[in-house]
């Protein structure tokens, strides 16, 4: 299945671009392992799957964990983040990125785990 | 709604409970063991009021696997918000992601993040189909 070409956060439609890792990408220079990056002016999500390097399984989570970014984002929820003991600095991108790392891929888990939750949580009230 | 509040759920390798409640107001004192209960019990100063009276929609108790969730002073929409809220401390507790959160922050963040998470879920079909396909391979991604 292929990721859907948009994600809407708060209402707004962060469009996905499954992409070769390209150092043209803003912030994408400098990473050699990362799995996409979320541009947070652009609203735009990339994942870097074009290639086939990486799973099927990676690219779910890492499109999880960059729409993760963009909720982090919107709500601004970095506030409540602290950075990890080797980000002296501690600027909100790193604390974003630990809390994020750590919650893609138990989220993306439950959501697997757990049809009957989700069709309960999606169902709008009429 | 016509989809029920499920009365389980998988969280990692845990099965929890979740069970409907009346009127789940407290007092600090009588749920001490409950982490956010003593956040929202303590002060600025950092002192502990055991007869705190706290207004809560839901707890969630990873050491017994269940989660309470108000079922008559909630609405329906109130109430799947809570369920999201009290699934996010059940998974935050499983992973250990406290050391990564300011102190007395998980209930902050949960509180903000839980609605936030329940409005992207809904307005995201697409997603979360995708999400949740397990078949492995399919036409791969094009750009």
């Amino acid at each position: 299945m292929t990721p859907p070409k948009f994600v809407k956060v708060l209402g707004r439609k962060w469009p996905v671009k499954v992409v070769d890792r390209d150092a043209s990408i803003p912030g994408a220079a400098g990473s050699d392992d990362a799995r996409g990056i979320t541009d947070l002016e652009k609203e735009t999500i990339h994942v870097y799957a074009a290639a086939g390097i990486m799973s099927d399984a990676r690219a779910k989570e890492t499109l999880l964990h960059e729409a993760l970014h963009a909720i982090l984002h919107v709500g601004r929820l970095g506030t409540y983040l602290v950075a990890p003991p080797a980000d002296a600095e501690g600027n909100d991108k790193v604390k974003d990125e630990a809390f994020v790392d750590a919650l893609a891929p138990h989220l993306l888990q439950f959501l697997r785990d757990n049809p009957v939750v989700i069709a309960y949580l999606t169902e709008r009230v009429k | 709604m016509s989809v029920p509040v499920p009365s389980r759920i998988k969280v990692g390798v845990l099965g929890y409970t979740i069970k409907p409640t009346r009127h789940l107001a407290v007092r600090a004192r009588d749920a001490v063991k409950i982490k956010v209960l003593v956040d929202a019990a303590t002060d600025a100063a950092g002192i502990y009021h055991e007869d705190t009276p706290i207004e809560i929609l839901g707890l969630t108790n990873p050491d017994e696997q269940v989660i309470l969730f108000e079922s008559v002073d909630a609405a329906p929409d109130v109430q799947a918000v809570v369920v999201l809220h009290e699934t996010l401390h059940a998974i935050f507790s499983q992973i250990g992601i406290r050391d990564l959160l300011d102190q007395h922050a998980e209930e902050s963040i949960t509180k903000r993040l839980s609605p936030l998470l329940l409005q992207v879920l809904r307005e995201n079909p697409r997603l979360i189909e995708y999400l949740v396909d397990r078949r492995v391979g399919g036409k791969g991604y094009t750009r």
